[in-house]
């Protein structure tokens, strides 16, 4: 008699446990609305953020943004159109290990970016000029190169040549090769390049945008722009290997700054330190000086500094 | 010789071979040879290398890629070339021991030839820096292979390196600007490139290399992304994983062929390579040869157009998921449901509780 009750009792309890963390999951939420910067710590309202353009207003700190909002910081009155590509075989290498399968990382990285891969690219207008965007998101499995990665930045290239646009930007934060893939992933290095070679033969300029370019990226795509861009920050890193594998192999202590924008500027890797806010008035001024064109710098300021410097 | 773990009893084996072969006995005597037995035992011996080496899964192959006896490049590249010339320097910054490059004959025919080396012992480890190159290396590849091109020299490649050398003056140099460089390069060359995976296909580190019109692989040798020990420390957070990884990243010459990644797999003598590196070496030139005198008549756009084909389509014969087809319809049903979750179970519960309070009733 008393069995059955108990058994259902707990039954009871379990599902009021359910209930009370779906409600705790609501709130967790809401903090989303909140997000603190990694390097100072400040607290901000997320649509003082975006205003901001996911840049920290307190220590300059770039953060690691989507592809969907690169767009909208990148094209005039954030107004593009994404560029469909041939979808590829998801899982090409069945990487099947006791750990959570490579297919549901995927499935829940699509669902979480509403994105197909981890490169996606897009056209519109940058300042007046005709230009196409490539960007990684960091969000969808660590910005991994994947096979259909590769594929949708071939065919961006393939549709920066078609349509005769102005210039190819690739923003680049990524974690390298996707590992899960193996060569199919590794195979996409010179897959890239041949994309990169077809946008110098047709003379359409091709810049690299980064806050994140390492492993298989850089060593590929990443490092064959005609200009190199990198965002400020100590977080930032442009290299081969990984800081920690770069310490393992060498007995000396590495500097702090090491591979971060503040010292890849000194050994000649990249061109410039570029702010957010001045990435789309650098790009389309070389732009115009390379190929005679007309275009229209826009105002330096971010929104808020605008509204301010309306209001005075 | 090594023998790996998988091989104890291999060895023992090999050990009593080595006694009855032996010709004094215990006492300092003349042994009396007992052929019959020598035969028995060579038999015996064939039979376990067969039984070992016809099953072996990622990471004892790995092991083997990884044999320290297993032949490397200069042992092939003194067997298979005449006249090898060495040559060396990026003539920018240095030399680079890891790769060794020369021009060299093939049964009359011209070639560049570049070889991965990582050394025999402890010193010419340390000389090779264990066959992981700088960007120096590189810059020296790419200087030569567009030497060998304006005298429409073919390039045979041997690949084996753990991956480009991650250190910090390598990182400083340009190490992932030299190896893009590399695989730049080799995309737009216009004599045809051939590749050979003859242990370890490391990374970023091989594929600079061998960005080829032809890559074969010897049939115990690896090729992958990462190391297995890597992949093991970056998904499972512990390097004791490896064997796993090693199994799951499908790294095998045999793998990589079913998936059409690479051109072809060389056979191995029974028992690796290492166990007989001259008929190894022999059967390598006999490939490189059919290979370059299939080249001979072709132009040089076919022959760039084959290699940018062939990197253009990889995995492209392999079926796209019907459900990431249509894109996220499927997701839609899926959230409906999830949306509608409550009033569903709800509907459930009411149904359920009136037809028990049916059959109790009828009761």
């Amino acid at each position: 008699m008393t069995n059955w009750l108990d058994k259902i009792l707990s039954k009871a309890k379990a599902a009021g446990a359910k209930l009370s963390d779906s409600f705790k999951k609501k709130t967790i939420e809401n903090a989303d609305l909140w997000s603190s910067c990694p390097e100072c710590k400040k607290m901000f309202l997320g649509k003082e953020l975006k205003k901001n353009m996911h840049v920290c207003t307190q220590c300059d700190y770039h953060f690691r943004i989507s592809a969907d909002e690169r767009f909208k910081i990148f094209f005039d009155n954030a107004s593009y159109e994404m560029i469909d590509t041939k979808r590829l075989a998801e899982d090409p290498n069945k990487f099947k290990t006791e750990l959570k399968a490579y297919k549901d990382q995927l499935k829940s990285a699509k669902k979480k970016t509403k994105q197909i891969a981890s490169l996606v690219s897009a056209h519109g207008k940058v300042n007046g000029l005709d230009m196409i965007c490539s960007s990684f998101d960091f969000n969808f499995n660590g910005g991994t190169l994947s096979m259909q990665s590769g594929q949708n930045f071939y065919q961006a290239c393939e549709y920066a040549v078609k349509n005769k646009v102005s210039a190819l930007t690739v923003f680049i934060t990524t974690g390298g090769a996707a590992l899960q893939e193996n060569l199919f992933a590794l195979y996409q290095m010179p897959k890239t390049i041949l994309g990169v070679q077809m946008l110098k033969e047709n003379k359409i300029p091709y810049f690299v945008v980064a806050n994140v370019n390492i492993g298989g990226v850089s060593a590929s795509f990443g490092s064959l722009g005609d200009f190199h861009i990198m965002e400020p920050g100590k977080k930032t890193i442009w290299g081969f290997a990984g800081k920690r594998v770069v310490q393992g192999t060498i007995s000396e202590p590495l500097p702090e700054d090491f591979q971060s924008a503040s010292h890849v500027i000194t050994t000649g890797a990249i061109d410039m330190i570029t702010h957010r806010k001045d990435q789309k008035n650098v790009i389309s001024n070389l732009v115009s000086i390379l190929l005679k064109k007309e275009h229209v710098q826009q105002s330096t300021l971010s929104g808020s500094e605008e509204a301010q410097a309306v209001n005075q | 010789m090594q023998y790996l773990e998988f091989e104890k009893d291999l060895e023992q084996l090999d050990k009593n071979l080595e006694e009855l072969k032996h010709p004094f006995n215990e006492e300092g005597g003349l042994s009396s040879v007992n052929n019959s037995q020598i035969d028995e035992l060579e038999n015996k011996i064939k039979v376990k290398i067969d039984e070992i080496y016809s099953n072996l899964d990622g990471w004892k192959k790995t092991k083997i890629a990884r044999h320290e006896n297993r032949p490397k490049a200069e042992f092939y590249i003194s067997s298979i070339f005449e006249n090898f010339q060495q040559v060396s320097g990026d003539r920018n910054f240095g030399e680079d021991d890891a790769a060794i490059t020369g021009f060299a004959k093939i049964n009359g025919e011209s070639v560049l030839v570049i070889g991965q080396e990582k050394g025999n012992d402890t010193q010419s480890r340390i000389k090779r820096n264990f066959g992981m190159m700088r960007p120096e290396g590189y810059r020296k590849c790419i200087r030569l292979m567009k030497l060998a091109e304006n005298y429409n020299v073919p390039v045979v490649t041997f690949i084996d390196t753990p991956g480009a050398y991650p250190g910090k003056g390598a990182e400083e140099r340009g190490q992932a600007e030299a190896i893009a460089q590399s695989i730049n390069c080799c995309l737009g060359l216009k004599v045809p490139i051939i590749s050979i995976v003859i242990g370890e296909g490391g990374s970023g580190g091989a594929i600079a290399l061998a960005t080829s019109n032809k890559v074969l692989m010897l049939e115990h040798s690896i090729y992958s992304v990462i190391s297995p020990e890597g992949c093991a420390s970056i998904l499972w957070k512990d390097a004791t994983k490896s064997k796993d990884a090693a199994e799951a990243m499908h790294l095998t010459a045999q793998d990589l062929y079913k998936y059409e990644i690479i051109d072809g797999i060389l056979i191995e003598p029974k028992g690796g390579a290492h166990r007989n590196p001259d008929l190894m070496s022999s059967k390598i030139k006999q490939e490189i040869l059919s290979h370059i005198q299939y080249y001979k008549s072709k132009s040089s756009i076919e022959v760039m157009n084959e290699r940018t084909e062939k990197f253009k389509n990889v995995g492209n014969n392999l079926p796209a998921d019907i459900v990431s087809f249509d894109g996220f319809s499927n997701r839609k049903i899926k959230d409906n449901f999830n949306k509608n979750k409550k009033v569903i179970y709800i509907t459930l519960l009411i149904s359920i509780a009136t037809l028990l309070g049916l059959f109790f009733f009828l009761n």
